[in-house]
């Protein structure tokens, strides 16, 4: 399953949450520890070191909540990629949304605007549409991770 | 010595009732969160399920015209069981079995007729196969509720852990699954349906140069098509398409095996495969064997006619995906992947093969929507 992905402003929260749940969590032990261990703490009572440990602890997990509801949702879109059966002497390729109904390898009406040959449904497939920033992100790994391999996978899609 | 602090008693009560409280409730209280986790997993598997009805109901609605509301209908077929054959006497058992899902397909395909009379062929395989997803569906929501309330009904801590541990890959299942109602649903390919488009893209690419004969319903839901490929007399077996049809490519390969008796050269079988965590999707991997999913049937009928019997060697290609790429729509990096698949499918034939020969490549896979 794929890894979950959160907007900036999320990740932002999330981050802040865990600093305000372990800044509560050490306030909380140091109180404990002023009582049952001696430890003296000049700075600040004890009790209110507790008070505040607990508040802080409480505090964070709310925020832990609002943060889950960054998760970016991933969104489909269905495309149809029509080719001209004039190939390979017609290079004429096009993409457009799904519509039902459509299947691969199905002879459509419309001529080819090149060479006049009928057209056909090459292929039909679903591209994410995550953002811009994300996908580039992505594609970076992916060209890394083909320099390791050294064995570049083809993009057919990308020279249609 | 510690001083003295006019808190202290405080301290001391908090410490001991957490200690008390930890002592006696301890599983109490992992068994409340675990609960609170297969709750939620519950709420999710409702809402997919829901959904799901409703999806289906439309899609009959729209593509059947059912003369009556099509829910009672489809609600009972939703819990249609099948009893799968003993197995305490193994012998025999896959003809029994066969014939038990002869007999379930022939029941879905009547029902599936009854609500959706104004259907046709095609749309009538793509309402099948979203039944039959929304089944699963239903499947698996009914478990998971039915763990969750006996295991809060009798307390046990055992069941409930079972349940949550095992959440993650079963919700994970259940996704992929509902992903594949949406695609029966709406008619377009899946994942699984990799094998049968790599046949068909392999027959638009030499149907030029040789034209084939094809052969609609050369087994049920089976299209045959018979061409030239690099000198060699090419049997391309694969599901009638565009609707959601798998066929039974074993029966097909068993037929023409033994119509030819025996001078069929060799075997190759291209499908889906499930990929490992860490491998791409849409890498293509080879073996030898039967490669053919499902219960076993047409596994056993291509060992047991082509391989026992004759000998044929058999080789196998597999695309690699994800169960969730499996069930769901096709992607890129599928769709990319064919040209590789029949690169390697020339190979095989030019280097294992020789001019001449008679060969069957057969496409293993749901072909909705994948013409031919």
């Amino acid at each position: 399953m794929s890894e979950q992905k959160y907007t900036t402003s999320a990740r932002f929260l999330k981050f802040f949450a865990y600093i305000l749940m372990g800044t509560g969590l050490i306030f909380t032990m140091l109180a404990m520890s002023s009582f049952f261990m001696g430890l003296s703490l000049d700075f600040l009572e004890p009790i209110y070191m507790l008070l505040i440990g607990l508040l802080l602890l409480f505090a964070g997990v709310p925020l832990l909540a609002v943060a889950q509801q960054g998760i970016i949702k991933q969104e489909f879109d269905t495309l149809s990629i029509i080719k001209c059966t004039g190939l390979p002497d017609c290079k004429f390729v096009r993409a457009k949304k799904f519509e039902r109904g459509e299947y691969i390898f199905q002879e459509l009406e419309d001529k080819c605007e090149k060479c006049n040959s009928p057209l056909y449904i090459a292929a039909i497939f679903e591209v994410d549409k995550t953002p811009p920033k994300q996908k580039q992100e992505e594609a970076k790994k992916d060209q890394e991770s083909q320099k390791k391999d050294e064995l570049p996978t083809p993009k057919i899609i990308d020279t249609l | 010595m510690q001083p003295y602090n006019e808190f202290s008693w405080i301290f001391q009560i908090i410490f001991l009732v957490f200690f008390f409280v930890i002592f006696f409730y301890n599983q109490r209280m992992q068994l409340w969160m675990m609960q609170k986790q297969v709750e939620r997993a519950m709420y999710e598997l409702e809402r997919m399920n829901n959904e799901g009805k409703e999806i289906l109901v439309k899609l009959v609605n729209e593509r059947g015209k059912p003369k009556e509301d099509p829910r009672p209908m489809l609600n009972s077929l939703l819990d249609f069981f099948t009893i799968m054959p003993v197995n305490i006497d193994p012998g025999g058992i896959v003809n029994r079995l066969e014939h038990i899902l002869d007999i379930r397909k022939s029941r879905w395909e009547g029902h599936v007729k009854q609500f959706a009379p104004a259907a046709s062929r095609d749309e009538a395989a793509d309402i099948e196969g979203t039944v039959e997803a929304a089944s699963s569906v239903n499947m698996i929501y009914k478990i998971i509720r039915h763990y969750l309330l006996l295991g809060k009904k009798t307390k046990s801590l055992i069941l409930i852990m079972q349940l949550q541990m095992q959440l993650p890959l079963i919700m994970q299942l259940a996704k992929a699954i509902f992903k594949a109602l949406k695609a029966f649903s709406e008619g377009k390919p899946i994942g699984d349906g990799i094998g049968p488009f790599v046949v068909s893209t392999l027959i638009h690419e030499y149907r030029d140069k040789s034209p084939p004969k094809i052969i609609k319903e050369y087994t049920k839901d089976i299209t045959l098509t018979e061409m030239e490929i690099e000198g060699r007399n090419v049997f391309l077996i694969r599901a009638t398409g565009p609707g959601a049809r798998v066929g039974k490519p074993g029966k097909a390969i068993e037929k023409l095996v033994e119509e030819k008796k025996g001078t069929i050269a060799r075997l190759i079988m291209i499908d889906a495969g499930l990929k490992l965590e860490g491998e791409k999707t849409g890498t293509i991997i080879e073996g030898v064997g039967a490669v053919i999913g499902g219960p076993g049937v047409e596994k056993y009928k291509i060992e047991e006619s082509a391989g026992v019997k004759y000998e044929l060697p058999m080789d196998g290609i597999v695309i690699e995906e994800a169960q969730e790429d499996a069930l769901g729509a096709m992607t890129k990096d599928l769709v990319n992947s064919i040209p590789k698949a029949i690169k390697k499918i020339k190979t095989a034939i030019t280097t294992r093969t020789s001019e001449g020969d008679n060969i069957i490549i057969a496409g293993v896979g749901n072909c909705c929507g994948i013409g031919e």
